[in-house]
Formats: structure tokens, sequence, C-alpha cells
């Protein structure tokens, strides 16, 4: 029988207590494979988008048997249908993309309950990027939820601190802007105090901070054990930073080095994250490892681009997203983003851009860029 | 492969030629439903063993000749997959080919020649209405009703059943003459005697043997060579056929 | 790459440079090409902005001794025995190119083979004498002062030497500009592009073997493009600089070339084709169908001169939507013949993004339907019921169009304008010219046959404009000088 939303929330919600910091996959692949298939049939029959994309690919619960075989809603699909299991209501809490890429359409995720949200970002947050202790002074480089409550990473940020931020923790921008004096403050603070912080933002924040910084000819000793945790990219910013400057610089400003930088892997269409593994590591004293483990109710497959089916062990290649925490809209999502993955785990090499035409035909990226301009 | 992705229902194909058929039809790609009334753990099975070969079915259970079951897995089906390519009319009333224990002319009533007509005509019948209107809609199916050979060449008088076999072949006609504008194709496969299955094993040896004997290709039918005919019927190999019954009986009856 | 462990390798050097007598370079990369038991190791100089200058120096040089000498007729001539060389099957440059060239560019081998045979015949004496008169009222301009009506005495100058940079999108299309240089008495510095380094090479061999001498005025080598001090030297050493390829190209090259200079450039465009009712009779639309995909197949749509687009007038025999599917299955046939190239991860993936696009729109809109290769991205066939025009990712993609009557095609057209380039048209002959008069105020700058788009012919206004004339001056000694000349002739009565 078809679970209910309840249901399958619950269900969903015991999972991810059951697996909270199961590291072995293994562990929870007959669970997940369950919960994944239940999900399956529940969002068949109550996201109808969903249905008719499945339909047309010919997959329904009545032949899909194994979670591998779950029709990949292309990520395309939260800007272009509606994708939700529940009636959408008037003022429902919604996550909509930046739209930086394309302006016209947005990414839609909707949320009636931030249940399994909730446990599905607490969980790994602690695992990956707190593993040495419960709490610490979070210093937000991203707006929080009040100021933006359409991002998914608004939300993020806000609900880090919240469970895990002590009374110096704080978020450091708004709609006005990054409060720079701010943050200069409570980093000093945190230096004289010899207290680690956590800075929590995304990419492009850190390019604005460490701009003026650098301007500023500030730099700082945090204490050990500080860190520095980013995510999303430097592509279609206004200037795109190489990795290695990118260490070198928080290095040379913060005094915090490359096994205490870790970054998130998330997006407005998914409802959990996956994190750099060298924290977690680097603590529990194992060898140092700098790819992205996804939670228990996680799985990332690699596909080929051409073909759309797994490629081998170390190849590269579209990364496709299993997420049963995503139990409101669709299970299983085909992004655009490329990466690799081995036994260890992923990266992620970034978004796929308009493909580069050999010659003196356009690609359609170019053309969309040609007409914006 | 032929059937890629065709969503295929072939009733009756827990066991025997609609068991072969609906093997065929997956390993061709076709998405197949299993049909079946009674045995649920063969049409299990069936299904087992076509995902172990990597193909795609499901069992779903309906009598043929009751309307409202029928009624109730089209619409299964189309809700599961939004179309519905490929129909075999495979399914009949259990029928037993034992020349010595056959009904003769003064035994049989006519409440046997009823049932085979409320298996084999009724049943299909049941079948296509509900799964024409999809059809249409898509422009585009393909109808596969299962004769006999012994409609031709009635070497032994199982009355009831050759009498509904031959009232198919006329539906399968009349059917096809309505529909063919619809992109749809309706044809018959007339199997000679096909062994083993479960409804010829009672047929003794000597009168397989002098089948066999008769037959110019000296074998009887295997469920495969039907099953390969019906691949036929249901793939654009078939394009522009309709209407017709294709005997696969070793050559037994020719035209 | 998988090897036999008892074979052995034979490994075959390649120049994919070509230097003019009296160069030596030192600084070598290479680049290894195995087919079969063979490795081929393409070589190639590493340069310096030192070293470029000196090879224009050089370049210069010949040019001032030897091709400014020669004329018009005598360049065509030559070129015209270099080309009758790759006319033969067994002439071991055109061997060389037909073996190594699938396998650099990634094109079908049969594919290149027959394109790169047809291309060459381009250039042939006639075809060349055709090109030049087609922009040159009188061809011997370049050669000596002609007089002209409006009384002067006229001559031409073509650069002395020019800096083509190139793509690597088509096999063998470099030399187009390299002929179209030489003929304007200009020697060439070209730099090609590690995607096709091979042909202009092989090519200029050919004029070796017939001239050394013009050979000489010719140097052709790869580097990275956007390697800006070598750019720098190029643009500022050359008189004009001739670039081919994407606007990112472009820009970075435009702003190193000084104003006085001649620059030109072949950048980015979209061609498309039509196909009228009447093409679509029982008789003709599957012969109307096999030509249409000929545009979309031939090197993968990776030419500017491939159709993308492809609209079918409403009201034929068959209808767009069955045009539509038909055009599926002969792209599905053409794979079967020539298979596409393999496609980078990028390219795959815009391929893989266009479908999910048109697939999710098609759940809510019956008005657009996909027909694709099932299991890869070898070819897509996107069906709009309503008229629009939109590009295409390439790679045997294409959008079709329903569209009452292809007198309408233009009014969807207007924000492409500065791209559109080629339209393959198949109509009848009263509305041929009515239909390319639209066209052609719509900013298309060729029309041709289906099938035929993808084969420029020579004395083709590229892009639209002239080829030659765009790099020439003019010197005009005007009749006054003349009569005041004729004073001081001391025997002058």
């Amino acid at each position: 029988m078809t679970k209910t939303s309840t249901e399958i929330q619950n269900d969903i919600y015991q999972f991810i207590q059951t697996y909270a910091t199961t590291d072995d996959q293994q562990l929870s692949e007959s669970d997940f494979n369950r919960v994944a298939l239940d999900l399956f049939d529940y969002q068949f029959k109550s996201n109808l988008p969903y249905k008719r994309y499945a339909q047309s690919q010919r997959k329904s619960p009545l032949i899909v048997n194994n979670w591998q075989s779950i029709p990949l809603m292309p990520i395309q699909g939260y800007k272009q249908l509606t994708l939700s299991t529940t009636p959408v209501q008037k003022d429902e809490p919604v996550f909509m993309s930046s739209g930086t890429t394309d302006p016209n359409h947005r990414s839609h995720n909707y949320h009636p309950s931030f249940k399994v949200w909730d446990a599905s970002m607490k969980y790994p947050f602690k695992q990956f990027v707190l593993p040495d202790r419960d709490k610490m002074t979070i210093l937000g480089l991203f707006p929080g939820e009040k100021t933006n409550s359409n991002s998914s990473l608004s939300r993020y940020v806000t609900k880090a601190i919240d469970f895990f931020g002590d009374d110096k923790s704080g978020i450091f921008i708004d709609e006005n802007g990054m409060d720079y004096q701010g943050i200069v403050g409570a980093l000093k603070d945190a230096e004289r105090q010899g207290r680690p912080v956590m800075l929590l933002g995304a990419s492009f924040s850190y390019v604005h901070l460490l701009d003026y910084l650098n301007e500023q000819k500030l730099t700082f000793k945090l204490p050990v054990d500080s860190r520095l945790f980013d995510t999303g990219g430097f592509k279609g910013q206004s200037r795109s930073v190489d990795a290695q400057d990118l260490f070198d610089a928080i290095k040379n400003t913060f005094n915090i080095d490359r096994d205490h930088y870790i970054n998130m892997y998330g997006m407005t269409e998914i409802s959990s994250q996956c994190y750099d593994q060298n924290l977690v590591r680097l603590y529990h004293h194992l060898p140092l490892d700098y790819t992205k483990a996804a939670p228990a109710w996680v799985r990332v497959r690699i596909l080929s681009t051409d073909t759309l089916q797994p490629v081998e062990s170390g190849h590269a290649g579209l990364i496709a997203y299993y997420d049963l925490a995503n139990w409101n809209s669709c299970v299983a999502i085909l992004t655009e983003d490329m990466g690799i993955q081995d036994e260890n785990g992923f990266e992620v090499s970034g978004r796929v851009q308009g493909a580069e035409a050999k010659g003196c035909s356009i690609a359609v990226d170019q053309l969309l860029h040609a007409n914006q301009m | 492969m032929l059937l890629k992705n065709q969503v295929a229902l072939v009733t009756g194909s827990s066991r025997g030629i609609g068991a072969t058929i609906a093997k065929q039809f997956a390993k061709e790609g076709a998405i197949v439903a299993v049909n079946f009334v009674k045995h649920q753990e063969r049409a299990d099975q069936v299904v087992r063993e076509i995902l172990e070969g990597g193909g795609q079915a499901f069992a779903i259970k309906a009598d043929v000749r009751d309307p409202v079951a029928v009624q109730e897995m089209i619409r299964k089906i189309k809700d599961n997959f939004n179309g519905l390519d490929i129909v075999v009319n495979n399914a009949l009333n259990h029928y037993t080919f034992n020349p010595k224990t056959r009904k003769t002319d003064q035994s049989i009533t006519w409440q046997d020649y009823q049932d085979q007509l409320d298996g084999n005509v009724h049943g299909s019948f049941n079948v296509c209405h509900e799964a024409l209107p999809i059809m249409k809609s898509q422009n585009r199916g393909r109808i596969i009703n299962m004769a006999s050979n012994l409609v031709e060449f009635p070497l032994i008088p199982y009355h009831d059943y050759i009498t509904a076999k031959t009232a198919l072949i006329g539906y399968t006609r009349s059917l096809a003459a309505e529909v063919g504008a619809f992109g749809i194709q309706v044809n018959a496969i007339a199997p000679g005697l096909t062994y083993p299955t479960d409804s010829s094993v009672e047929t003794q040896n000597d009168v397989r043997e002098s089948i066999i004997n008769m037959t110019p290709t000296k074998r009887l039918t295997v469920p495969e060579d039907v099953a390969g005919s019906a691949v036929f019927l249901a793939s654009r190999l078939s394009n522009n056929v309709t209407g017709q019954c294709l005997y696969v009986d070793g050559g037994l009856v020719m035209h | 790459m998988k090897r036999t462990v008892m074979g052995t390798i034979k490994v075959i050097p390649v120049d994919i440079f070509k230097m003019p007598r009296g160069i030596t370079l030192t600084n070598f990369g290479y680049q290894t090409i195995t087919i079969g038991q063979l490795d081929y190791s393409l070589r190639f100089p590493i340069v310096t902005p030192d070293a470029i200058v000196e090879i224009n120096d050089r370049l210069r040089h010949n040019q001032a001794a030897y091709l400014s000498h020669l004329t018009v007729a005598e360049i065509i001539s030559k070129i015209d025995q270099a080309v009758n060389l790759w006319t033969h099957p067994d002439y071991p440059q055109r061997r060389l190119a037909m073996k190594l060239l699938p396998q650099i560019t990634g094109y079908n081998a049969e594919t290149v083979e027959l394109e790169i045979k047809r291309f060459i015949r381009v250039f042939r004496k006639k075809e060349l004498m055709r090109f030049v008169d087609s922009e040159l009222d009188q061809p011997e301009i370049l050669d000596d002062f002609h007089p002209q009506k409006s009384g002067s005495m006229t001559k031409a100058f073509g650069p002395e030497t020019t800096f083509h940079v190139f793509s690597g999108n088509i096999p063998g299309l470099q030399i187009w500009s390299l002929i179209m240089a030489t003929i304007v008495k200009s020697a060439s510095l070209g730099k090609t592009s590690m995607s096709e380094p091979l042909f202009p090479v092989l090519f200029d061999q050919s004029l070796a073997e017939v001239s050394p001498e013009l050979a000489d005025c010719l140097a052709i080598l790869p580097w990275k493009g956007g390697t800006m001090n070598l750019e720098e030297a190029a643009t500022s050493a050359t008189d004009a600089t001739i670039v081919y390829g994407s606007d990112t190209a472009l820009d970075a090259i435009k702003e190193l070339v000084p104003k006085s200079k001649i620059f030109l450039h072949y950048g980015y465009k979209i061609s498309f084709s039509m196909i009228g009712r009447e093409a679509l009779t029982p008789e003709y639309y599957l012969q109307t169908v096999k030509q249409a995909i000929e545009d979309v197949a031939v090197y993968d749509q990776q030419s500017c001169l491939s159709a993308q687009t492809i609209f079918v007038e409403k009201g034929g025999t068959t209808s767009p939507l069955n045009v539509a599917k038909l055009l599926a299955s002969e792209l599905a046939n053409y794979q079967l013949k020539r298979p596409r190239a393999e496609l980078t991860n990028e390219q795959a993936a815009a391929v893989v993004r266009l479908r999910n696009d048109y697939q999710l729109k098609a759940l809510n809109d019956s008005d657009v339907q996909v027909f694709a290769s099932d299991g890869n991205t070898d070819w897509t066939v996107v069906y709009h019921a309503h008229p629009g025009f939109v590009n295409s990712p390439l790679n045997r993609t294409i959008h079709v169009y329903a569209i009452d009557e292809l007198e309408q095609v233009p009014e969807y057209l207007q924000p492409f304008k500065q791209y559109l380039q080629s339209c393959g048209l198949a109509v009848k002959p009263t509305r041929l010219f009515s239909l390319a008069n639209q066209l052609g105020r719509a900013g298309i700058d060729r029309i041709s046959a289906l099938g035929e788009m993808t084969r420029a012919k020579p004395g083709w206004h590229h892009d639209g404009h002239f080829n030659l004339l765009d790099l020439l001056r003019f010197i005009d000694v005007e009749q006054n000088t003349e009569r005041a000349a004729e004073k001081f002739d001391p025997d002058v009565e």
C-alpha cells in the first residue's frame, strides 16, 4: 500500500535517527532500498508532474525494484514544473534558487514541514563539521533566514548557529551587505581569548571578505581548531578563484590550514548535504581524505554524459543524487554537476558549462549570454 | 531490441505459450504485464525469471472473462505507464487436448461451447474494449489473438475449442478492419500442437508421432516458435500487416 | 589504450609545422597518436615572441623577393599544380591526411575522406579564376597598373604578411584562408589549433613540391590559443590579421591588433534550412529528408554552414510532424553509416540538457515532441508544432519547426540577425527569389540547395563580405600625373 505523507515522513525520520552517523553505506543499504522504493511509490502517486515524467520514461513503481532504477528528475524540472506531493499552500515555505545563471527561471522546492529537513541537516553537520565538539563560535557570512526566507542556505546557516553556535555566534551579513567591522571584531576577540571559531559562508562571501582584509592589511592568528566552512563555487561570479590561491589566502589571512577547510555540497533542489571528510578523519586520527561523503539517506551515482549509465569508479560524469530527505518532491535527481567517485567518496568538479563549440557555431549558453548583453 | 520500453500485456502468461511470449517480449526490451487469474506464484516466477535476465515485468491479476476485473487491470497499467502498446490475448479456459477423452458431438453440451466462447472470444473482447481507447490515443498499437491451426485442419474435432477459435479469427479480422485507421494492427497466430505445455501433455505419444509424420518440418511446434511470431507481429517487422492469421505449425496448414 | 604485448610499436615522426627555409627551431613538444601498431609522433615547435618576429621577417623577405613578383595567373597555376597532387589517391600527403585526420578530429573516416576530396577540388585553376573574377574586374590589377574608367591608373597591393588564427572545427578549412592571402601576394603566418594542426602543413608541403620559393612564403605552427605574448608579437609584426573562431578568441586578439592594420574576423554563425511543401510530394519527400540530414550529419554540425534548425512547411503530402520522424529515422540510419564523433563531457551534457528541457516541456505541452537515439546522445530531433527559432547544441541535434508558410520564417529570425549565415532551401522556382530577397533582408548571406549547405563554393561572399577586396589597398595614379610626366619626356613633341 502506498504510504501517506505522514507515514512516509515518519519512516524517513526513523531512518535518519537509525543511521544518523553511520559511515558505511552497506549497513543501511537494504533499509535505504526499502524506504527509497516506498518513497518513489508515494511520490508517483502524489506528485503528478513527477509521475508524468516517470511515465514518459516508462518507469513506475510496478517495475522499479531497486533504488538505482528510480527515474531521475532532471534538475531543470524544479524550474519548469511544480514538484510537490502535497497541495502547495499559500505562504508555504519554499526554497528558490538564486537564479544567477537564468534569472527568469528559478528552481522551487516546497517544504510543508521541516521535521525531516532539520534532522537531515543536524546529524551530518555534527559528524563532519564539528567532530571534536558540540558547540563553537560560528560566524555566519551568508544572510540568515530572516533576510532571505526563500534560500535553503540561509536556513542552513541559521540552523547551524541555532543548533551548534555558542553565545558569541552570529550572522554578519544582511540586506545591507557585509558587516566587515563586526567580523574583524569577532575575529580579534577570538584571537585574544584563544577561542577557536568557525567561519561559515558561501564561496563568494570569502572572495569579498578576503579582498577587504587584504586591502586593510589585516591578518589573524586564529586559535588551533578554528575552521573555515564554505559552500558553492566560484564560477559565474565577478571573478574566479584558483583553489590553491584560495587555500593560500586562507592560511595567510586566518592561519587556517587546508585540513581545517571544509566544503559542503548542497542545493535548493535537494534536502540534505554532503561534506568533505577531512575534518572527521583528522579528529578520528584516520588518513586524510578530501573527498566528500554522503549521509546514509543519500546515494550518489556518477553517470556517463552520453549514455546516462553509471561510469566506472574514478571516471567523470554527471552526478545523480538520491535523497530520502527530499520526500516532498523527487527522491532522485539528475544534477548538472560533474563529479568523480571512488570507494572513498566523491568530488564535485563543477557545473557543466555550455559546451564550447569547437568551431564557429554558437553554443546555446553563449548565445543566451550574447543576447543578454 | 525490437520492443524497447513498449508496454505489453500478455493474458494468461503464468505458464505455457503465454509465459514464453512474456519472456521473449522482455528479452526484446518490452515492459511485460504478466497476467494471471489463479496462480500468483507461477506468475511471480515468470516475473522473477524476466528480472533476473535484466528485463522488466510485473504480475497482474485479472480474470479476462470478468469485464470489471479487466477494466481495473487496464486502468492500473495506464496509470503506471500512461500507455499500452501490445496486447496478446492468450488466456483461455483450461483445455485438455486428449483425443481419447474428448467430447463427441453427442456428449458435448452447449455449456461447453459457451465456456470456450467466454474464455476465448469474450475474454479477448473485454481486453480489447479497454485497451483500444489507449491505443487510439497513441495512434499506435498491436493486438495479437491466439487461435489454432485446428480451425483449418480439425485433425481431432475438439468441437467447442475449434468453434471458439474460429470465432476469434472472425473477431480478429473484423476488428482489424475497424481500427487500422488508428495505426492499430490486429492479427492472430494459429499454432499447431505445441509441446510441451500443460494443455498438451495429455496428448498421447502416438497422436504426436502421427502429427509429426504429417508435418513438413517433421517436428511439433515449441512455445519459442510461437513467441518468435508474436515478436514479429508485435514489432515494426510486421508494419502494415493486419487482419492476418499466421500459422505456426511446421507447414501442416498451407494457404 | 590496450596493446598486444607481443606486437612491436613502430614510431613514425610527423611534423605539424612548416617553416620557410632558413628558420631553425630548437625547442619542440610532442603528441602521440596511436593507430593500430603505429605510433605517430606529432612534433611541434615551442616558440618565443622573438622567434615569431624572426619568422615574420623571413616571410616578409621572401614575399618581397619572390611572391610579389609573381603574377596572379602564375600563383593560381602553382596552386592548381599542388591541388592536382591531391587528386591522386596514392599521394602520400593525402594518404597521411586520411589516416590521421579522423584520429585527430574524431570525425568519421569516410566523411573526412569524402569531404576532403570534394573540398580540395574547390581550388582548381578554373575555380580560383572564377573566385578572383568574382571580386576583381581586372585581376591583373594585382600585377600592374591598369587604366580605370575614371581615368586613373590603379594597382592593388595586398598585405606583405598576414597572420591567420585558425579554428580546428573543420579539417582542411585553413587552406581557404591561406590561398586567399597567397593570391593577393601576401605571405602567411598561420597559427593552427591542436584540434586540427595537420592539413595546412601537408598542403604547404605540396606547394613546396611545386615551388619551394612559394612554400617559403608560408609558415604554419600551432600554439595554445590565447598565448598573449606570441599573439601580440604576431599581430604587431604582420600587416593583417584574420581570425576564425569563437567570440572569446576574437575579443582577446582584437585588443592586440594595432588600429592601423587590417583585421578580419569570421566568427560564430548559425545556419538553417527551409523545406517548402512542394519538396514534400510523394515523389520527393524521402529524397528531401535525406538531403536535409546531409547538412546536419556531415562534420556533426561543427561547421557554421551546418543546419541547426529546419523549417517544414505545412500543406505538403507529408506533415511536418512526419517529416520530423523521418528526419529522426534518417539520422539513425546515418549513425549506422557514419557514426558521429565521440563527445566531450561538456558537449554530451549539453545534448542531455536540451533533451531534458524539451522532454519536461513535452509533459505539459503536446506541441513539443522529442525524438532521440536510445541510450546515448547520437542524435536528437526536437519537433515544435508552432514556429520559432533557436540554435542547437550541435552534434546532430536539430529543431524542426512546423510553419504555415515559409514566407513567415524571417519574423522568427530577427533576434539572431547578427549570427545568421546559410540557408538550405527546397522550394519551387517561382518562390525562390522572393524568398531569397526576404532572407537577405533578414541577414542571411548564402542560400544553397539542401544537402549542399556544408560545401560553400569559391566566390561566396564569406559571411556576406568580400574575401580578397577586404585585404587590398589601392594606389591610383591620376591622369594629370601621366600628363605631367609626358611633359618631362625629352623626346616628346
